[in-house]
């Protein structure tokens, strides 16, 4: 018995040594870009046509987090646990980047990089935190092969046109869609009439067999013939279209809801993280070859002309559409809120 | 059936007589065994349960703890919790979630005691075998593929409205999908498993002999279980209950893939709180009454059915 009573020690000391090697471990990788994505695709897409690119150019090397989204609630733990972990994040939505910036969890553009990147890019894709990649549309999409399609979104909001609908179920996107088919004037669209759209919403509730929860919702029901039409994003559809679905978009009255690449505040690699942005900005073959995998909005003015007709139509960048105000939401996100859940909920 | 070594047997006459019942063991064996002793020494007992003492504390006192302090930020107000509940959402999505996972409750009982009384008493090797691995199978599955298996079934033009509409039973194709009865299915089939299995094992429990006797007393078969089965195994039923309802009430998948927006569970409501709105403080507060709720469920049902009985139950003596 003697012999074992200092075996506590030693397994202690063992597993102390153990964590301790794990720490200096994750600090010997701090001089890669770490950017954080959506995964799956998104990832594969940027990583391939952007980030290889890159590194080969710069020597820099990369290395993609999968993080999935929910930005927002990911980063303030990071923030509020005071370990940033990530360098960059590809494709933040409007949403989130809005939302981050106003408190300071974002690095603001240098002036310089700002200016260089805005001579090369559509008007309106430069903010003051980022610039656009992977933006999506939010367009009326429908089965023409098994129902009659609406040519506007009033025609979508109308309970006398027929057809089993599908809205996509985040307040921040089809609020402003309700209120442009309600007639709100798409020039002052933001702020939202919350009555107007509202009205329009419950009218056309019991037309709506799903209020999508996901991108992947949206595929599957489009493809099932769950339903026959659906507010939904462009890149799902550009997918559904791919794989041999036959829908057809309407961008007529379509939203658009930007998503940015942004560099977080603190990162380790800032600078490098700035020329990516440059690099990324700055580069239209590799930006097409991008939005072809994925079909979302890019920033470079001249990529839709670097794209086979079919592509091109089904990217957010070579239509007409409404952008959204993210900093509207940002704002009133607790109104908005409560409204929409009471609408979705209520019988 | 005697545990002492040597059992007294009553002889018709009236003499008590040591019998030897064939379950000794020679004295001498015994006193060759070292005194080994399950009592673990106090330092080694410490040792062997700190590392669960630790991970209870960093990942359930802490966390909750944290929570408090988000859901709370100035202090314990009920204004805080009036607010939470001025959003009716918040309201529904519990009574939905308590609704459902009820519901679950109910059916995996229903369905699960008869599959395990099956599995304990049925003489049919092949039915038991089917039994068992149909009851198996959601163990083995994904969660993503087992509620993408229900979408295609109950899908607008899947596999059960085309049966329905094509042998004529409904004139179009009923919403099966996207509502509370899709969730409750979907729930049902995951915690099948977890209600049959200990059900099994609390049937096993009991005494074949038991009903036998029933019978020979003069009971009918019916009757010998419905008094001598099923109240022996009442406490484990309770117990398979409680675990059953306490898992449900933490669904997210399910009832996203299946319920769609319009019937959100709490655990939706905490991710589009987090994700959607940056409401971290709902979020908390959401996350509080839940676990409030799973914990008094098994207080209540702990001190309506006996601390004694549920010790029987989960199989401690």
């Amino acid at each position: 018995m003697k012999t074992y009573a200092k075996l506590p020690v030693y397994i202690a000391l063992a597993l102390g040594t153990a964590l301790a090697s794990t720490i200096s471990l994750k600090a010997a990788n701090a001089q890669e870009l770490v950017i954080a994505s959506w995964g799956g695709t998104y990832r594969k897409a940027t990583q391939e046509n952007i980030a290889a690119p890159f590194e080969k150019d710069t020597k820099t090397k990369t290395t993609y987090i999968d993080a999935g989204g929910g930005w927002s609630a990911k980063i303030q733990a990071q923030f509020a646990a005071g370990q940033v972990q990530w360098d960059i994040v590809d494709g933040i939505d409007s949403g989130s980047a809005a939302f981050l910036y106003k408190n300071n969890m974002l690095e603001p553009l240098p002036e310089s990089l700002r200016r260089k990147m805005e001579a090369v890019s559509l008007p309106g894709t430069v903010t003051p935190y980022g610039i656009e990649q992977g933006s999506s549309g939010i367009l009326i999409v429908c089965r023409a092969d098994v129902a009659k399609c609406p040519g506007s979104p009033a025609e979508f909001f109308d309970p006398s046109f027929p057809g089993v609908r599908a809205i996509l179920g985040e307040a921040h996107l089809a609020i402003p869609f309700a209120a442009v088919a309600a007639g709100q004037d798409p020039k002052k669209l933001f702020p939202v009439n919350l009555d107007l759209a509202f009205k329009a919403l419950e009218r056309i509730k019991p037309s709506v067999r799903v209020w999508t929860t996901s991108g992947d919702q949206q595929q599957q029901i489009m493809r099932s013939g769950e339903v026959d039409m659906a507010v939904m994003w462009n890149g799902r559809a550009y997918n559904l279209h791919r794989n041999g679905t036959p829908v057809k978009m309407q961008w007529n009255g379509a939203l658009l809801d930007p998503g940015y690449l942004v560099v977080l505040k603190g990162a380790k690699n800032k600078e490098a993280a700035f020329k990516y942005l440059e690099y990324y900005a700055t580069h239209p073959d590799q930006q097409a070859a991008f939005a072809q995998i994925i079909g979302y909005g890019i920033s470079n003015k001249e990529v839709a002309s670097k794209l086979p007709p079919d592509v091109s139509d089904a990217l957010p960048s070579s239509h007409a559409t409404i952008r959204i105000d993210e900093t509207w939401y940002a704002n009133n996100r607790q109104e908005i809120q409560k409204r929409w859940q009471e609408f979705l909920t209520k019988k | 059936m005697f545990k002492s070594k040597k059992s007294l047997v009553e002889l018709p006459h009236g003499v008590d007589v040591p019998v030897d019942t064939g379950t000794s063991i020679p004295a001498a064996a015994v006193a060759g065994r070292s005194t080994w002793n399950p009592k673990p020494h106090p330092l080694w007992g410490a040792l062997l349960v700190a590392p669960m003492l630790i991970l209870v504390g960093l990942l359930v006192f802490y966390p909750v703890t944290k929570l408090l302090g988000l859901a709370f930020p100035d202090g314990m107000h009920f204004g805080t919790i009036e607010d939470y509940f001025s959003n009716d959402a918040r309201l529904h999505a519990l009574i939905v979630t308590l609704r459902d996972s009820l519901a679950v409750t109910v059916l995996a009982i229903g369905f699960g005691y008869p599959l395990a009384w099956v599995l304990r008493f049925d003489t049919s090797k092949l039915l038991r075998l089917l039994v068992w691995s149909s009851v198996m199978l959601p163990f083995l599955m994904g969660t993503v593929a087992k509620n993408y298996a229900f979408v295609l079934l109950l899908a607008r033009r899947g596999i059960v409205n085309n049966f329905l509409v094509g042998m004529g039973f409904t004139s179009g194709p009923l919403p099966l999908l996207f509502n509370e009865i899709a969730v409750v299915i979907g729930i049902l089939y995951t915690m099948l498993p977890y209600a049959v299995i200990p059900l099994y094992v609390a049937l096993l429990t009991i005494d074949r002999e038991l009903v036998s006797a029933a019978k020979s007393l003069g009971a009918s078969g019916p009757r010998a279980a419905w008094t001598v089965v099923v109240p022996l195994s009442l406490p484990s039923t309770a117990a398979v209950a409680i675990l059953v309802f306490v898992i449900s009430l933490g669904f997210y998948v399910t009832p996203v893939v299946l319920g769609g927006a319009a019937s959100p569970f709490m655990a939706t409501l905490i991710q589009n709180d987090m994700v959607q709105f940056f409401d971290l403080g709902s979020a908390a507060i959401s996350a509080l009454l839940l676990i409030l709720v799973a914990g008094a469920t098994v207080l209540v049902s702990l001190s309506t059915l006996g601390s004694d009985r549920m010790r029987k139950a989960t199989g401690r003596s």
